[in-house]
């Protein structure tokens, strides 16, 4: 049973892997973006477990911008997926500039609650 | 036995004066009275003033001089003093004795008897002058006489490179050189900031002497005549590196420092005092404009002049103040690890582009550089703390057209 599962797991990646690479180049871009985003958010967070949340609004606007534009991230990919019906007439570049200017009003955000 | 009445002492005299000031102005005489220690009178005496030393010269001015006696008062008096009797203080050494040789075993009276007197008298100042100098030419730009005894009006200007010199002449009433004990000017700024200058006297030749603390010259020319005090002020430009000058040399950097840099109209007051001077005066003798050179960034500003001189009392500012316990920060060191950590996944997201083969050649450069701007203003924001600096560079830029 062991093996087996093990074997599935493996077959299970390998098809996921092989299924993923045929995924065009910008989608990948945006998925390593948000794959970069959580990991910083993480990073806050076991830093912040590690030596206290003194102070906390810093902390807080950190994992709050990393959470935040891998949300919008997000959103773009959704919008740019050629497969995906509902923004069949949206164009890529005009998602792309959506993208920009919410990141820019959530840094705006994230920079004066920084203090 | 002890026997009462053949008990004998000798009765102690005592010699006093009413009044240990002579004036020579006004030619009063000079008292003396000699009662017993008990305070019942004294016999018929012989007061002579056998000394009359000054407190300058060596010798005496006057010599065993028989004072008279007045029997309305019962005091000794001394009305006529010699010709060269000045102002000035003097020990005058009298002596006592008894008219009567019975009386001299029963009254004693010490052999000498010091007294300090103090001479004073009306000094006149004469020839006061007050004159404004190009200090390299040396040549007289205003100059007006000046009546110390009255309030002046003067009105002068002079800039930083020019003196200020008043020469004036202190006589006795005998004619004789007087060195006051007190001799300043004071320049008052209208802000109320003042300065004092200290004419010291120096010695008989055409000496210049810097003053104390500010550079103050004081030139006394031994003349025929009198002596001339002359009070000379050098106000010099600002100096860019020069150092503080020693008081003894003849330097005149610090004196526009000392006043501050403050341009203005300045009162002038001359005072001058002594003890032997009946007449001690300070006489407002006018206003001087000054025009000083602009103050450098780090000169020091004059002392706030308090409204109140008992406001410093007062309550002061309220301090705001939070009794807490600082929050344990973590060390500097696991910070900057967990920086260098942050940084990491961004790395790894530039790899992984590169990785995928992302064409960056082709960046739209119009929206890049607006997006790159406006992030550029938050980090700006997070340094400086306000987001409001574009407004504050169009601001600046607009004032400048």
């Amino acid at each position: 049973m062991v093996k087996s599962t093990s074997k599935d797991a493996q077959d299970l990646f390998r098809s996921l892997h092989s299924a993923y690479s045929a995924t065009p180049t910008n989608l990948k871009i945006i998925d390593m973006y948000v794959v970069f985003a959580v990991f910083t958010a993480l990073i806050q967070v076991a830093y912040m477990a590690l030596v206290g949340s003194f102070p906390f609004n810093s902390f807080l606007s950190g994992v709050l911008s990393c959470v935040g534009t891998a949300v919008l991230a997000v959103c773009l990919r959704i919008q740019v997926n050629k497969e995906n019906k509902e923004f069949k007439d949206l164009a890529p570049e005009r998602a792309f500039a959506d993208f920009v200017l919410c990141n820019l009003v959530l840094h705006l955000v994230i920079i004066n609650f920084l203090g | 036995m002890f026997v009462l009445y053949d008990f004998r002492f000798a009765v102690p005299l005592i010699l006093s004066l009413p009044s240990t000031v002579i004036s020579v102005t006004k030619k009063e005489p000079l008292k003396v009275k000699v009662i017993t220690v008990l305070g019942s009178k004294a016999p018929a005496l012989n007061v002579k003033l056998a000394q009359a030393l000054c407190s300058g010269s060596k010798g005496s001015v006057i010599n065993n001089q028989e004072l008279k006696f007045d029997a309305d008062s019962a005091t000794y008096f001394l009305d006529s003093f010699p010709k060269n009797f000045d102002v000035g203080k003097y020990t005058f050494v009298f002596e006592i004795l008894p008219d009567e040789l019975a009386h001299e075993k029963v009254y004693i009276t010490e052999a000498q008897t010091k007294v300090p007197i103090a001479a004073t008298g009306a000094i006149s100042i004469e020839n006061a002058e007050i004159s404004v100098l190009d200090s390299d030419v040396g040549s007289v730009e205003s100059q007006k006489k000046l009546d110390l005894t009255k309030d002046g009006a003067v009105s002068l200007s002079a800039n930083h490179l020019q003196k200020l010199r008043l020469p004036y002449q202190l006589t006795t009433p005998l004619g004789h050189v007087f060195k006051p004990h007190q001799a300043f000017i004071k320049l008052k700024h209208e802000s109320q900031v003042e300065h004092v200058f200290l004419v010291k006297a120096s010695g008989k030749k055409s000496e210049l002497v810097i003053v104390e603390f500010l550079n103050v010259l004081l030139s006394q020319e031994n003349s025929l005549l009198s002596n001339i005090g002359h009070i000379e002020l050098d106000l010099p430009e600002r100096p860019e590196k020069a150092p503080r000058p020693p008081l003894w040399k003849e330097d005149f950097l610090g004196l526009v420092e000392k006043l501050y840099y403050l341009s203005g109209k300045y009162e002038i007051q001359l005072i001058i005092g002594d003890a032997s001077m009946e007449n001690s005066l300070l006489s407002n003798i006018g206003h001087i404009e000054l025009d000083l050179p602009e103050r450098p960034e780090k000169a020091p500003r004059p002392p706030l002049q308090p409204t109140d001189p008992y406001s410093r009392y007062g309550p002061k500012a309220e301090i705001s103040h939070i009794f807490r316990v600082p929050e344990k920060l973590p060390a500097k060191q696991l910070s900057l690890v967990f920086l260098g950590l942050i940084v990491l996944p961004f790395i790894a997201f530039l790899i992984g582009l590169t990785r995928l083969g992302v064409n960056i050649k082709s960046f739209p450069s119009l929206v890049g550089a607006a997006t790159s701007a406006v992030l550029l203003l938050y980090v700006l924001f997070l340094v400086e703390g306000k987001l409001s600096i574009p407004f504050l560079i169009l601001r600046s830029l607009h004032q400048k057209i």
